[in-house]
């Protein structure tokens, strides 16, 4: 059990000092989520119109933009590990392979979860959205999300990564998959901008919940296949 | 394909084929025509067979796919690929018969109902997969991936489903059909829907079976290419 975490907390080292030194993907990330924020509000009107509706079109344009960016974050750190080889290395370490897919899961999680918080906080001041109010209900929606995304994604970018087409397999696998995440995070985030509260969020964290577990558990069961040789 | 197989194997597109001109006549001829709905219920005996051999498929694709991982039997794979696409080609017939009747019927193309978008969302996981194997050339690394994929498409689809029915209810019930389940049906159109799920049930196991079967010659010819250009 020691040496599962020590792995683990390796890998997550790793990753974040790689991206300290670098800030490659962390900055792309937050950029292209703060460019579809944007260019949604160019879409639908200033601040996503106004009324009953706008507050339901924001929480959708919100996830749909940190969706969006998780895409690209997954595909880098997946692709970096093409690049340098790390496939083969993680292969060739006696190391837990769901050790190391936890790893990479979590380092995925952090650069998400940063990026989400300067995605809040431009949704507060671009579409006058009181995040403050509900800032504990939003961080544990924006965590339980962000667990189902990274736990996906990691698995699906390790497997686009090594296809002919590289990246651009990851959405078509991913989204499909991501769904019921998309609207149960959607509708949760709905709930408490438009003053629904707990009692109309809770059954959605729940779903969110239950789908982090089962991803969990069965990726970290099936990455073993995908590191061979 | 060996020759026993052949042998074992060759009544079965026949016989097929009988059944579904009788699943077809029974279509036409012995179901009664709906009171309410008029002719347009008769695209209810293939939208709903296609509906249950598409998902009957996608569980043969997780069954092979974790048969695959376990033995690593080659021949699980070629099923496992078979089984995928089959089923999407039945997964497409539902998407396209659905609309077809919903339009005289409800008087919309599409509705955003909760097996509907299960279906949808079903459709495109499995299109992926096959993406997923067309983009790798590799084959045992492919074999691995694409059951990974089978694997989790398919531990997806109640969660998928729940979210989505979820979703829905949330929202003002659109002008949905609901059916009295299947006890309400007269015998003359249990008739026509026992036999046409009969007929496309084995027109799915013909379509496998046939896919399976090219693909391991293909898997073949691969094989002697590779051995000619070593040798």
């Amino acid at each position: 059990m020691r040496r599962f975490f020590s792995v683990l907390s390796a890998v997550v080292e790793k990753d974040l000092r790689l991206e300290w030194r670098t800030k490659e993907s962390l900055l792309v990330m937050v950029v292209f989520a703060l460019l579809v924020l944007t260019l949604f509000s160019f879409a639908f009107g200033p601040g996503g119109g106004s009324g009953e509706n706008a507050r339901s079109l924001q929480a959708g344009i919100l996830w749909v933009s940190f969706l969006f960016a998780c895409v690209i974050g997954l595909s880098r750190t997946m692709g970096v590990e093409r690049e340098s080889a790390g496939f083969s290395a993680m292969c060739a370490s006696p190391a837990d392979p769901s050790a190391l897919y936890l790893g990479k899961v979590v380092s995925a999680a952090v650069l998400m979860g940063i990026m989400e918080l300067v995605g809040f906080a431009v949704l507060a001041v671009l579409y006058q959205v009181d995040v403050w109010k509900s800032a504990g209900a939003l961080a544990l929606i924006a965590i339980s999300a962000t667990v189902g995304i990274a736990a996906a994604g990691s698995l699906f970018a390790s497997m686009s990564a090594r296809t002919r087409t590289r990246e651009v397999l990851l959405p078509v696998l991913m989204f499909p998959v991501l769904v019921p995440v998309l609207i149960a995070a959607v509708k949760a985030t709905e709930a408490h901008l438009g003053g629904g509260g707990w009692a109309d969020s809770k059954d959605w964290i729940r779903l969110m919940l239950v789908y982090d577990v089962i991803f969990l558990v069965a990726a970290s069961l099936l990455f073993e296949y995908i590191l061979e040789e | 394909m060996d020759h026993n197989e052949r042998r074992a194997f060759g009544w079965l597109p026949i016989l097929t084929l009988v059944i579904l001109a009788f699943a077809i006549f029974a279509n036409f001829f012995i179901a009664g025509t709906d009171r309410l709905q008029g002719p347009p219920q008769r695209i209810f005996y293939i939208h709903v067979p296609s509906a249950w051999v598409a998902f009957f498929a996608f569980f043969l694709v997780f069954i092979f796919s974790i048969k695959y991982l376990a033995k690593r039997n080659p021949d699980d794979d070629i099923r496992a690929h078979a089984c995928a696409e089959a089923g999407v080609v039945f997964c497409t017939l539902v998407l396209i018969t659905g609309p077809i009747w919903a339009r005289p019927v409800w008087g919309v193309w599409w509705t955003w109902d909760a097996r509907l978008t299960t279906t949808l969302i079903l459709w495109m996981i499995y299109v992926g997969y096959l993406m997923l194997r067309a983009y790798m050339t590799e084959p045992e690394q492919r074999a691995r991936f694409a059951a990974v994929m089978g694997i989790i498409g398919f531990l997806n689809v109640p969660i998928v489903h729940m979210s989505v029915e979820w979703w829905r209810t949330l929202h003002p019930k659109p002008v949905v059909m609901r059916s009295g389940g299947l006890r309400d049906l007269p015998d003359s159109m249990h008739v026509a829907l026992w036999s046409s799920l009969l007929a496309f049930t084995l027109l799915f196991v013909c379509f496998a079976r046939k896919r399976a079967q090219i693909e391991r010659l293909n898997a073949r010819v691969e094989e002697a290419r590779a051995a000619r250009e070593g040798g």
